[in-house]
């Protein structure tokens, strides 16, 4: 996909983003050690998992409305975190670094939909939505700065 | 010949952490000689060795009250410092947002929140609020919004962690949402760093 066309289009992406996002975070658990870092991304894939069906309600239900220029606007380069595909043991370090970038481009991302929206509803999903990766980034940034950064 | 002291970062942090566990056990100490109620009390340990002590959950509130109150004049101040509209109107508008969250903290004096008074005790908060220095008259924008991002950051600690010693459901919820806030805040002066100060440089 090389730019959004439709409404769709982008909560398309956003979705598979999500689920994405979720099987990221289900594998770090996994891996994890750490009791607390462990629950935390447990918790926040599920979190994650929760956001599909609230987009997929606001896809299902075409009351969300946008001018056309303001889809134009949005561009899909802001929203995508290169990620080396081929790379398959990367270190907590790198984990948490990926995991910042992706939590702050979905927050871009939403926090974008909610500004060019004009039904109220979904407004609120989105800024909810932007709030919850928010959350998400900042979460992984203390544990960064506690256990990377100390570590260094 | 005299010889200068060096020590590491680690060091620094080690002695200082042993310094603020003996200043905590000296004033429990004190207390208990007192016979103040050490158990119904919550200790906040500051990085400037300062130390707070409060007896209830209403006085831990109205130091949150106070936080708020002090960034809201903070980012007021700033907003009205900073030549670029829209950095101006960023600032603005948090300092509007907080003022609506110290609406919700006094509501929560209004609940009579119960809380976990070990888990209280066991946090160590605000422990950098105070180390940043906003009083600074001529802040560059880069620094403003450093700053802010530190505040951000430490706030979201400060109410997860209220969040996790809450009892009553409701006080959780809200302490939950404030600290959600402050992440996106954060995050928002964040964006505006990457954009604008990181390219510029």
């Amino acid at each position: 996909m090389k730019e959004f066309n439709s409404l769709d289009d982008i909560l398309d992406f956003a979705i598979n983003e999500e689920q994405m996002a979720a099987d990221f975070y289900t594998d770090l658990a996994a891996k994890m050690q750490n009791q607390e870092m462990k629950e935390i991304f447990e918790q926040y894939a599920l979190e994650e998992i929760g956001h599909r069906p609230k987009l997929e309600a606001i896809k299902k239900g075409k009351q969300y409305k946008v001018a056309e220029d303001k889809i134009v606007d949005l561009k899909i380069g802001d929203y995508l975190i290169d990620v080396d595909a081929e790379k398959t043991n990367i270190t907590y370090q790198e984990a948490l670094i990926l995991a910042m970038k992706k939590e702050k481009a979905a927050f871009k991302l939403y926090n974008d939909l909610a500004t060019i929206t004009t039904d109220m509803a979904s407004k609120k999903v989105f800024l909810m939505l932007a709030q919850e990766e928010a959350k998400h980034k900042l979460r992984f940034e203390i544990e960064y700065d506690n256990n990377i950064l100390t570590e260094n | 010949m005299s010889r200068a002291l060096f020590l590491s970062p680690k060091s620094c942090k080690l002695l200082l952490s042993s310094f603020l566990l003996f200043c905590n056990l000296l004033i429990k100490l004190i207390l208990t000689f007192n016979e103040f109620d050490i158990s119904r009390s919550f200790i906040i340990m500051e990085k400037t060795c300062g130390m707070k002590i409060f007896r209830n959950f209403e006085e831990i509130l109205d130091y949150a009250i106070d936080k708020e109150m002090e960034e809201i004049e903070f980012y007021s101040n700033l907003a009205g410092r900073m030549d670029r509209k829209h950095v101006s109107v960023l600032f603005h508008n948090i300092a509007l947002e907080k003022t609506g969250r110290v609406l919700q903290l006094e509501n929560l004096k209004a609940l009579k929140a119960e809380f976990d008074t070990n888990d209280v005790q066991d946090m160590k908060l605000a422990g950098k609020m105070v180390d940043i220095d906003h009083q600074k008259s001529d802040l560059s924008y880069q620094e403003a919004l450093i700053l802010a991002m530190k505040r951000e950051k430490e706030k979201f600690k400060f109410y997860l962690e209220m969040s996790e010693c809450a009892i009553n459901e409701e006080c959780r919820i809200t302490f939950l949402n404030l600290a959600n806030d402050e992440a996106r805040q954060k995050l928002k002066f964040e964006i505006e760093y990457d954009e604008y100060v990181l390219i510029e440089n």
